[in-house]
């Protein structure tokens, strides 16, 4: 009897996550064939490619080199890489800089007016500091430095400061110092708090890159394509390079938000 | 030989531009391996003298000498249990129980044994692994309490322990703690604001007064361990204290 209830209680559930993916699958259909209607000839809208002709130079883009000489992969590899290197440089420097701000009030009072008024420009409006300070990938790097440094920066300081008391209370009577205090309460507490600010952080990065990279950088990048692409009308590698990229920050997010939430789990936080 | 001398203890505060008199010349001594009880209305400032003796706070006046030497910051000497257990969620309930083993750098292996240890003394076989979140309340407490004894305190402090507990895992506890304390002989200076527990409890039940927290009367508890909740012994003291307790308001 118990069993019974169980499964049909299992089955309603089944059914109703296949029935939440049908109507997700039956509106991307929907959103080809309006697309597909739109971009017929009768319609007018030029610039508009068709569904076919840009998955067509999707996969031209994937197998041939372009006229920039790179593949799509290359492109997307070199983007990967720049947002690598701005996210871990701005992890690296945001993470440890929040804990001190989060646990030093003077620290805190002579960084506050700087985080508070830096952190309102946005990070492409450093691109003429950029270009005039760095060379090469590193245009690029920094603004996307830029774009992940301040929600880390931000997340972390508010980690370190909602630390519950009695956590504090009790490893000290334990017999913690200043530095375990740190090492063992502090930044553990403040773990998934980082998580989220690097999460926000990436979608940010990801965005500037395009931008950034539009400016022009050498080794190709998902930015300068859609770029160049636009510049001579081949709306249909434009479009393939867009579908890529919301399909790449996809992942990225997605990722990071099951990592973000695991973490949460076993680090005790029902947020 | 008296291991804590609490010596003409004040403790005043200002909240909201009000000041506050918290505990107001608060004098007691605690013998080696006794069981003390602090009892006391609700909010009488009986966690701010434990939070003292703890060395989480500093008092107005007086001073709290621990084996003669005078308190002035918390130490691994002095236990704390608090109420809402404390318990660090991003670790495991073996990994809870070596906090204070690894910050005395004693080797993993050492920990561990010694983890397994008090995981056997409180019946926790079987949930090493598991993560507080996962636990019920009576068990968190026990994962606190073995925590708390893992770093050898001289004094174990314990801020109404069990007071989130429900009735039933409240007595099972009481029980469980009288028995380890048989067993381990440790000091241990207990706040409740419950005389049942109190007298279920303790060799001394400090009587404290309401709102500032005074010394009120001090009542020695002989009956015999391990104790009957229901026998005449207890009953009557019990009278005593909750007569006593009525004249407080």
């Amino acid at each position: 009897m118990v069993e019974d209830l169980i499964s049909t209680h299992r089955k309603r559930e089944l059914r109703m996550k296949a029935e939440y993916t049908a109507i997700g699958g039956f509106a991307i259909l929907s959103f080809i064939a309006i697309w597909q209607f739109l971009s017929s000839s009768d319609f007018g809208l030029y610039y508009l490619p068709k569904p076919e002709s840009v998955a067509k130079a999707f996969s031209w883009a994937i197998f041939n080199k372009d006229i920039l000489g790179y593949t799509l992969g290359e492109h997307l590899h070199a983007s990967l890489v720049r947002v690598l290197y701005g996210s871990i440089l701005a992890i690296l420097l945001a993470v440890p800089l929040g804990l001190v701000i989060g646990y030093s009030k003077y620290v805190e009072a002579s960084t506050t007016p700087f985080v508070e008024f830096f952190r309102t420009i946005p990070p492409l409006a450093w691109l003429p500091i950029a270009i005039a300070l760095f060379q090469d990938i590193w245009e690029s790097v920094f603004i996307v430095f830029l774009g992940v440094f301040f929600p880390v920066l931000l997340s972390t300081i508010s980690g370190v400061k909602d630390v519950e008391k009695t956590l504090i209370d009790v490893a000290r009577t334990l017999g913690a110092g200043k530095i375990a205090l740190f090492t063992k309460v502090i930044f553990p507490y403040s773990v998934p708090y980082i998580m989220t600010g690097i999460r926000v952080g990436l979608g940010i990065g990801w965005m500037t890159i395009v931008a950034a990279e539009m400016l022009g950088v050498r080794g190709g990048g998902v930015g300068i394509c859609l770029w160049t692409y636009s510049t001579i009308g081949r709306m249909d590698i434009v479009f393939a390079y867009m579908l890529l990229i919301g399909i790449v920050g996809f992942f990225m997010i997605k990722t990071f938000e099951f990592t973000e939430k695991r973490l949460a789990k076993y680090w005790g936080f029902s947020r | 030989m008296s291991q804590i001398s609490v010596q003409g203890l004040s403790k005043s505060f200002v909240k909201n531009s009000e000041l506050i008199n918290a505990v107001e010349n608060v004098n007691f001594e605690v013998e080696d391996g006794e069981f003390v009880c602090l009892l006391g209305p609700s909010g009488c400032g009986k966690t701010t003298i434990l939070r003292i003796i703890a060395g989480l706070e500093k008092p107005t006046t007086g001073k709290v000498l621990l084996d003669k030497k005078e308190i002035n910051k918390a130490g691994a000497d002095r236990g704390l249990v608090f109420q809402d257990f404390a318990l660090f969620p991003w670790r495991t309930v073996s990994k809870n129980i070596e906090f204070p083993l690894e910050l005395k750098k004693i080797p993993k292996k050492d920990r561990e044994e010694i983890s397994k240890k008090y995981i056997d003394l409180f019946g926790l076989e079987g949930f090493e692994n598991a993560y507080p979140s996962e636990l019920s309340g009576g068990m968190k407490q026990r994962v606190a309490l073995a925590r708390a004894l893992a770093a050898k305190p001289k004094i174990l402090l314990m801020d109404e322990p069990f007071g989130s507990l429900d009735a039933q895992t409240r007595n099972n506890m009481q029980k469980e703690l009288q028995n380890i304390w048989i067993k381990e002989k440790k000091t241990v200076l207990f706040v409740t604001h419950s005389v049942d527990e109190a007298v279920y409890l303790a060799d001394r039940i400090i009587l404290l007064s309401a709102r500032p927290a005074k010394v009120r009367k001090i009542y020695e508890v002989t009956c015999t361990r391990p104790r009957i909740r229901t026998s005449p012994e207890c009953s009557a003291i019990r009278a005593t204290i909750l007569s006593e307790m009525e004249s407080i308001k």
